[in-house]
């Protein structure tokens, strides 16, 4: 390890300062280093949640009097591919079946043969077991309450499907339907009872699990079977600091593009339950080199979903605790009542509590304090928006049909929701910066598409650009007189930068540089400044 | 069977009951026996939560008969009629509670009920004002009324006021001559279920604090073997 950091300084202090590389703009992660010996860890929920509550960790933009920008991008300002994140539905459209079936399809447990029930969790809230199809898959099942039959396996089902569209790594996820018999108990297989002993378990506490989940009217159960994670486990990731014990993991979490974004991809789905608990790593080896890829996981509260009841009406709208509002309601006696609490939810058993009239995508909070959730700017934000706004309707009424609502409300409502929660992003997020993207040069002019007249929200042009000669070595600008057109000018050397700009955003800015390579310029670098 | 215990205090420091009180007063404090019960009850339940209802209602009635098979002199009837109500607003974030009890006792000629069977008002569950079996009698009615608020997830606050007194006839069953109390509280929940609390009650006989560790309206389970009637 000291000869790689003697290297990597070597490196550096012979490499000359520059704004672009020639291998710029960089589209994938370095290649990652052996990291096979890293061992499992565990988080404490209830440590996490104080921890996050009262002191929240890690390195916040608010402390800074200048706001760290997100790290672990190129100079198009996009996440390397890699571990946390690849490119999928916005970059290269997928088409509905890739949508539906978003991180696999291949693998879904074996209708043929019985299911070895190896190990189960029959106390707490959420009743589960362990199983192996008679392939020898294994996978994790989880059912729906008795109140609310299809409510948390939709959530799963459609969530997972999501963010796969929007790039993220989520494990494979099955909605399936099976009966009682189709259960066989392995052999050794033990459950806690309700004082934590561990003891044998019998058919009757089988049977005793699935008096307390939801049956089809047919008699068979629905539930989710989550295909387990191939490499071995290492735990949650935090969403702040970095894996000291992962040689690639060199981005603080709470800096990172694609976590900072994953606010507003949580709010658009209403996963306030996104903290480390639901995150999973796990060292996967192709090539036979051990390295970390991070899943996101356990999407069953989200879209109105609590998991086991519907989701409180305050699931998004505020903290579990915060000192302000909490002050603010012991001293008003309740009387000042937020917005959230005015929501009204549909008795759709099968969705539970989600809507989009008093969603406001600014304010959405998870259940407690994300650190990087907080530390997300506007160029942030529109990253993750550009990708939600990316998905059309009948595109999203594809994944919603897929989780096979009996209830036709059901599916009706979460398109709906969905659909205006989107929209309300878009006009949120597409107003904080220009809502610019896809540059490239096209018959020697700087092409771009407004991405909000795109999405039918109205452009924010019209615009206007100055081309500026860029300096590589230092990275100062000097304007290029008259070069006030999309037209790539000729002058002004190897590096040129254009300044887009519109009268009806002050300060808001988009820097677009492109480089001549040979006879044809590329785009190689996009700033934004709002 | 119920099997009761009563006799002579042990604590030096006081003076034991059956000293102060004649068996006029308190009946059944000379002689102790046990008790055969029986009853029935009928319950329509429609609350959203049971265990932290925020919504709907619960209406009980139940009727239980003691017999004193071993001095004879102790036989009654005993009526309990509970009326919760529970007005969710704000998606059920303010909640408006309302409990309605009475507690009727009806014996033949020469029987008593005895001191430690009878119905008693004050204390953490019904006049929060007043200290725990502040008012005694064979009938009783006590009325409540809260307003909950949430002031965060595993925080409620409460506004609360209760009514009720002790007669001796039932036919003073009636909403006059109510002792009144009235307060304020809070209610510490996880998972929506309240699992301690903290009354303050205020009356015209001074205040009361309470930290209790159940909810104000928590029922026993009905009509299972292994526990006791609601009441």
């Amino acid at each position: 390890m000291r000869h790689v950091a003697v290297l990597f300084f070597l490196s550096f202090s012979t490499l000359p300062a520059q704004k672009f590389y020639p291998d710029d703009p960089v589209e994938f992660e370095l290649k990652p280093l052996p990291s096979a010996d890293i061992e499992r860890r565990r988080l404490s929920d209830y440590y996490d949640l104080i921890r996050h509550t009262i002191d929240t960790p890690g390195d916040l933009n608010r402390a800074h009097p200048k706001p760290v920008l997100a790290q672990g991008v190129n100079t198009l300002g996009e996440p390397l591919q890699g571990a946390w994140w690849v490119k999928r539905h916005y970059y290269k459209r997928m088409s509905l079946d890739q949508l539906v079936d978003g991180p696999g399809s291949d693998h879904a447990p074996s209708m043929q043969g019985r299911w070895t029930v190896i190990a189960a969790k029959t106390e707490g809230i959420t009743p589960g077991f362990v199983m192996q199809d008679a392939r020898g898959e294994l996978y994790f099942v989880k059912f729906d309450p008795l109140t609310n039959p299809e409510m948390a396996t939709g959530a799963d089902h459609l969530s997972i499907r999501l963010l796969h569209a929007l790039g993220y790594h989520v494990p494979e996820n099955y909605l399936v339907e099976f009966s009682e018999d189709m259960l066989v108990l392995g052999k050794d297989v033990t459950v806690a009872d309700r004082l934590g002993r561990r003891r044998a378990m019998t058919q009757r506490d089988l049977a005793e699990m699935l008096l307390k989940v939801a049956k089809n009217r047919d008699g068979r159960y629905r539930a989710t079977a989550s295909l387990a994670i191939r490499g071995k486990g290492i735990g949650p990731y935090r969403y702040y600091g970095r894996r000291r014990d992962d040689p690639n993991d060199f981005v603080p979490h709470e800096h990172r593009r694609d976590l900072r974004g994953l606010a507003v991809v949580s709010a658009w789905i209403g996963h306030d339950d996104c903290r480390a608990i639901n995150t999973y790593d796990a060292v996967i080896e192709p090539n036979g080199a051990g390295h970390v890829r991070h899943y996101i996981l356990d999407l069953g509260s989200t879209l109105g979903s609590g998991t086991q009841r519907p989701n409180s009406a305050r699931s998004g709208g505020e903290y579990l605790f915060a000192w302000k509002p909490s002050a603010l309601q012991l001293v008003t006696l309740g009387l000042a009542v937020p917005s959230w609490a005015r929501a009204r939810f549909p008795e759709i058993p099968s969705v539970g509590r989600f809507e989009y009239e008093k969603f406001d995508p600014g304010k959405w909070v998870p259940e407690y304090p994300n650190p990087a959730f907080l530390n997300r700017l506007p160029d942030d934000e529109f990253w993750a928006a550009k990708q939600i706004l990316a998905l059309r309707d009948d595109e999203i009424r594809a994944i919603v049909q897929s989780a096979r609502y009996s209830d036709a409300r059901a599916e009706a409502w979460l398109v709906e929701c969905l659909v205006q929660r989107r929209d309300k992003i878009g006009r949120a997020y597409f107003k904080k910066v220009l809502p610019l993207d896809r540059f490239e040069i096209r018959e020697g002019k700087l092409a771009f598409e407004d991405l909000s007249e795109k999405a039918g929200l109205g452009a924010a042009g019209p615009y206007a650009v100055q081309w500026l000669q860029l300096d590589n070595a230092t990275a100062s600008t000097i304007p290029i007189e008259g070069a006030t057109s999309f037209a790539v000018p000729a002058r002004g050397g190897a590096y040129k930068v254009a300044r887009i700009s519109s009268s009806r955003r002050a300060n808001q800015v988009v820097d677009v540089s492109v480089r001549r390579e040979g006879g044809s310029p590329t785009v190689v670098g996009i700033e934004r400044r709002w | 069977m119920l099997a009761v215990n009563v006799g002579p205090g042990r604590d030096s420091r006081f003076v034991s009951a059956e000293a102060v009180f004649t068996p006029a007063q308190a009946p059944g404090i000379d002689r102790q026996t046990d008790f055969f019960r029986y009853g029935a009850f009928g319950q329509f339940d429609w609350r959203d939560d049971p265990f932290g209802p925020r919504h709907g209602g619960s209406y009980v009635i139940q009727y239980t008969r003691f017999e004193d098979p071993r001095l004879g002199l102790h036989d009654f009837n005993r009526i309990d009629v509970d009326l919760q109500q529970y007005i969710g607003f704000f998606n059920r974030t303010r909640v408006i509670a309302l409990r309605a009890h009475t507690r009727l006792t009806d014996t033949r000629e020469g029987q008593m009920v005895p001191f430690y069977l009878q119905p008693v008002v004050g204390g953490s569950d019904d006049l929060r004002g007043f200290r725990p079996f502040r008012f005694s009698g064979n009938n009783s009615l006590v009325l409540n009324g809260e307003y909950r608020w949430a002031i965060f997830s595993g925080l409620d606050g409460a506004l609360f006021m209760d009514g009720g007194k002790v007669f001796s006839r039932r036919g003073e069953l009636n909403f006059r001559n109510l002792e009144g109390s009235a307060g304020f509280g809070l209610r510490f929940n996880a998972r929506n279920r309240t699992f301690m609390r903290l009354d303050v009650g205020f009356s015209h006989e001074g205040f009361e604090v309470w930290f209790k560790f159940n909810d104000i309206f928590q029922q026993r389970p009905l009509g299972t073997a292994d526990s006791q009637p609601i009441w």
